[in-house]
């Protein structure tokens, strides 16, 4: 199974996502404004990068964890996705999930700055602020795939 | 359209403008086009002579970053994006738009371009 979670410009709520699903940021207890910062991809995707997912790592069941920036062309790119894995018989081996619904407003201004005002002294830790304080439902919402992902296993086991 | 001239439904080329409309008004499939809710959702439309799986796809207003993530998204699928030709029918009629004087103006000018663009995308394949 591929798991992609999918933002505005794969720089800030998916990349978080992806590593709690990974296990390298933890999914429960403290994370601090450092850790959140250290993140390989954290703050790191330009609009170049829209549109291609990027390859984070293995879980531990195997599934593939990507990362993808739709830009705001999130409905019209996850429909067209999901069609063209529907229509190659696919559809059951991938995982779309929208991490923006998780994040709220200090992420999303702090990612403004960050990328398109070019100002990431300002945006990053903005941004990071943002995510700690959206901390919970990400890992909500990680955990809500992670079942997803072990039902569909054992759904495909049987 | 262009998927209907592909497989057969419609001529490539009309000569007047009278045959054009007698077609269109023939209950064939994709006429009345789709909603902005079925924007990027890809559809089966048949299969050519040379067996190629036909779709369509309506993009909306921007389709750089559509087909971008499309393309990107094929490998992922076991699939090879050489297989896929993404066909933009714009394009075509945009060409037209700006040789109308050469190639007749008015619907069978530009039915006619897009029926050219569909030749010259069949003889590619």
């Amino acid at each position: 199974m591929k798991v992609i979670y999918h933002c505005y410009g794969r720089a800030h709520s998916s990349v978080v996502a992806a590593h709690l699903h990974l296990g390298t940021l933890p999914l429960a207890g403290p994370v601090s404004k450092e850790q959140i910062m250290a993140v390989p991809e954290f703050d790191r995707a330009e609009a170049a990068d829209f549109g291609a997912p990027y390859f984070v790592g293995q879980d531990e069941a195997g599934n593939e964890v990507y990362i993808l920036g739709l830009n705001g062309q999130t409905p019209l790119c996850v429909r067209a996705m999901l069609s063209l894995a529907g229509q190659l018989g696919l559809a059951d081996r991938i995982l779309l999930v929208n991490t923006l619904t998780a994040i709220g407003l200090t992420t999303r201004v702090g990612g403004f700055i960050s990328k398109k005002l070019r100002c990431p002294r300002l945006g990053k830790p903005l941004a990071t602020l943002g995510i700690i304080r959206s901390l919970p439902r990400l890992r909500q919402l990680v955990a809500v795939v992670k079942k997803e992902l072990a039902q569909k296993g054992q759904s495909g086991d049987a | 359209m262009a998927a209907a001239i592909h497989l057969g439904y419609l001529p490539s080329r009309v000569e007047s403008a009278a045959e054009l409309r007698f077609f269109l008004r023939q209950e064939l499939p994709w006429r009345k086009g789709v909603t902005a809710g079925e924007f990027g959702v890809l559809c089966l439309a048949g299969w050519g002579r040379k067996g190629e799986a036909v779709y369509t796809l309506a993009t909306g207003k921007k389709p750089d970053l559509l087909l971008k993530t499309i393309t990107n998204l094929l490998p992922l699928l076991g699939e090879d994006p050489s297989n896929y030709h993404f066909i933009d029918c714009q394009l075509a009629l945009n060409r037209h738009r700006r040789q109308s004087t050469v190639v007749g103006a008015g619907l069978c000018g530009w039915y006619n371009a897009l029926g050219r663009m569909v030749r010259e995308v069949q003889r590619g394949l």
